[in-house]
């Protein structure tokens, strides 16, 4: 059965069709949310919402551009909703965008460490570099999404940077073990 | 030995293809999520079925009356009323049901329409019992089953008239029910005479590569029925306005062709809904391939795809109830009563004409319509005088009756045929001023196509089509100042007529599937008269209706 096939059948909410939909991509999109949650836990009430909202829009999807991009759009628009409400403070504004280098050995950091440190991020900062850095929307995309300047985005970019490769940095000094 | 990294690319390359295993719950929480979802979907299907109900029962309602009054007084005709017939599908348990149900209520119908006329009684349709839907009925659950679903000839299964219409195969064809000659006029019977009402317009839906044939049924030239494949018959329902000594007995069938209607439509539309299936298979259509690793190619997105057919969304069906002012005039002057008459003035009244439609969306600008009205039509032809006399000189194109066959009927200022005759006192016979009232009424079947011009909350369209007329009822009278009698029934009438239809619609939208039009038409009749007498007849009507989309 084509794709195409499959999601018309969603459309008409043929159960069988919209659970081979899921097992299709139930892993690229879990994954999406793990990086733009805060948490495991998190991340699983974001993927099972954000799936619902798919089966019950997947009539607007016009099939006009990819169909995973657009899934993925939908995972991360329901995410971003968690976060419409949360006030940020916003301090440091045009800082100049530097080119921010680490250590980087591949075996001692891990994807492990990195999804936490992610994680660990300040909301605010974790969606823009998520969005920016890791999924390539431009600074104009990720100000409308997260209702922001674009200048707000760009500092928020470089912080997270900057604490980024703070951590980094430490892990490779300290060399601790892998933290899951 | 540590490089140096860009953060950027660091991330980027160990995220690039990450992908996680979520639990093996959160299927199972999504799956009862939409379950729930589900069963709420079914609470507004059964809304627009009522809304379709609802403008039936509001149309039939208009029919029953106006129609009662109008012909109160009429000679005494069978009370005839069409009784609903769904074929019936064994498969499906609903409709099984239904089917049982209006089977029944047909048996009340024909006996109660049983009628002085032997020759009249109406046959039950011959039902031929579609084949058994392949696919079993859930219980409870108007949605389509799962995949075992047979699909048609595109490969596409077919749906419940959710929201998609989207892959739904194509042409959807329909017939008109035209029958023939059905005004039986019994010889003997002086004004007894049945009119028949009739005319379902079937709808069948036609799946394009199929082979279906469409059989149609004639049971003594009233009810015709199409058979399809599944259930997807919309009977229309052609009430007749006739009574007589029966009023009360109408008004008791109309409360039964009412609730007749509401399971009818219910059936019905619950039939369309439901339709899951086509049990006719193409079967070379069908290997739709199932190539093997046809998911794993297929997950590069086909970005170039398009949607072809319409927007899921889409409603195709719109059903109709409609009431008109109808002004009948004459392209030419002339008389079909009798050609002493042609030079006479012509008085048209303006008739009422109310009818049902349903129209079939065929493009996002094309819809096909068809439906049933009933048209009464009356017109005076003045400055005439009569006298009694036993030398009458008939009519040319009527049959009169006994009190009119009494009547010696000439154009005011003729010459008389013959000398005026003395009555018994000796006294020249009176002549009393009159006029000629001819009334006929016809049962209507038009096929129409509607063009949309402009389609927003107000639309315009050109709709044109034709006609096929049936008559059901025909007097002549004369009316002078304080009398009306009827005086007999035009001869040269043709039972069957056509004209050829032409006009705008204006619609307005409102709420979400109601719309509200006004559609002038004309209406040109051909092949009125068997001989015209040089009176070429149109019709312009003003239909008002409402609409329901479904």
């Amino acid at each position: 059965m084509s794709l195409e096939q499959l999601i018309d059948d969603c459309r008409n909410n043929d159960r069988k069709a919209q659970e081979q939909l899921y097992n299709l991509y139930k892993s690229k999109l879990f994954a999406v949310c793990l990086k733009y949650s805060r948490s495991y836990a998190e991340a699983e009430d974001n993927f099972q919402d954000g799936f619902l909202i798919i089966f019950s829009k997947i009539g607007q999807y016009n099939f006009k551009g990819s169909f995973e991009g657009w899934m993925k759009r939908v995972m991360i628009n329901n995410v971003l909703q968690q976060y419409r409400n949360v006030t940020f403070l916003d301090m440091n504004k045009d800082v100049a965008d530097q080119d921010v280098e680490v250590d980087a050995d591949d075996d001692a950091v891990s994807l492990d460490y990195l999804m936490k440190i992610i994680q660990e991020l300040p909301d605010r900062y974790r969606l823009v570099f998520n969005l920016y850095v890791i999924d390539g929307y431009p600074h104009k995309e990720i100000s409308e999404m997260l209702n922001i300047t674009t200048g707000t985005s760009k500092s928020n970019l470089a912080r997270a940077r900057m604490i980024l490769k703070d951590k980094i940095d430490n892990y490779n000094t300290h060399k601790l073990p892998s933290a899951k | 030995m540590s490089e140096k990294k860009n953060i950027d690319r660091l991330f980027q390359e160990k995220f690039k293809d990450f992908e996680s295993e979520p639990s093996e719950l959160a299927w199972q929480y999504i799956e009862a999520r939409l379950e729930k979802k589900r069963d709420r979907k079914i609470i507004p299907l059964w809304f627009r079925l009522t809304g379709a109900a609802a403008v039936l029962l509001i149309g039939l309602a208009i029919i029953f009356t106006v129609g009662d009054n109008k012909n109160a007084g009429n000679s005494n005709n069978t009370p005839v009323v069409s009784a609903p017939e769904s074929t019936g599908n064994k498969g499906k348990d609903e409709n099984g049901a239904a089917n049982g149900l209006s089977r029944g209520k047909n048996t009340t119908g024909a006996a109660v329409t049983a009628t002085d006329d032997p020759g009249n009684v109406r046959d039950k349709t011959k039902a031929n019992q579609s084949r058994p839907s392949a696919v079993p009925a859930k219980p409870g659950s108007v949605g389509s089953s799962a995949s075992g679903l047979p699909q048609t000839s595109d490969g596409v299964a077919v749906y419940p008239a959710g929201k998609q219409t989207g892959k739904n195969t194509g042409a959807k064809s329909r017939k008109a029910g035209a029958a023939n000659d059905r005004s039986t006029h019994s010889p003997a019977g002086p004004e007894n005479e049945s009119r028949y009402a009739s005319t379902s317009g079937n709808v069948k839906r036609q799946q394009a590569k199929q082979g279906n044939t469409a059989s149609v049924k004639q049971a003594d030239g009233l009810k015709i029925t199409h058979e399809a494949t599944g259930r997807n018959n919309i009977n229309q329902i052609a009430v007749n306005e006739n009574n007589q000594s029966g009023q009360t007995q109408q008004h008791n069938k109309s409360e039964v062709n009412k609730s007749e209607v509401t399971e009818k439509t219910t059936t019905s539309t619950r039939a369309i809904a439901a339709k899951a299936e086509d049990t006719k298979k193409d079967s070379t259509a069908l290997a739709m391939a199932e190539e093997p690793n046809a998911l794993e190619e297929l997950l590069k997105e086909k970005e170039n795809k398009s949607v072809t057919e319409n927007e899921p969304k889409i409603n195709r069906w719109q059903i109709t109830s409609n009431v008109a002012p109808i002004y009948l005039s004459s392209t030419s002057e002339g008389s079909p009563i009798d050609s002493r008459f042609s030079g006479n003035d012509k008085e048209y009244k303006t008739n009422l004409s109310y009818g049902l439609g349903l129209s079939y969306a065929v493009s996002k600008k094309l819809s096909v319509r068809t439906g049933v009205n009933s048209i009464s039509l009356e017109y005076n032809t003045n400055d005439v005088e009569f006298s009694q006399t036993s030398n009458a000189r008939q009519l040319e194109h009527v049959n009169m009756n006994l009190q009119g066959s009494m009547l010696d009927i000439r154009a005011k200022g003729e010459s008389l045929a013959s000398a005026p005759e003395l009555g018994t006192n000796g006294n020249i016979t009176q002549k009393f001023d009159s006029s000629i009232t001819q009334k006929t009424g016809y049962i209507e079947v038009p096929v129409e196509l509607a063009y949309q011009l402009l389609d927003k909350r107000i639309g315009i369209e050109v709709i044109g089509g034709f006609s096929t007329l049936f008559l059901n009822e025909n007097e002549v009278s004369l009316i002078s100042s304080d009398t009306e009698m009827q005086i007999g029934k035009a001869n040269n009438l043709n039972s069957t007529h056509f004209s050829t239809n032409l006009g705008i619609g204006f619609k307005y939208n409102f709420f979400k599937s109601f719309q509200f039009n006004l559609e002038p038409k004309l209406k040109y009749q051909i092949n009125t008269y068997t001989e015209s007498g040089n009176f070429n007849p149109f019709l312009f009507g003003i239909y008002t209706g409402l609409n329901y989309r479904f």
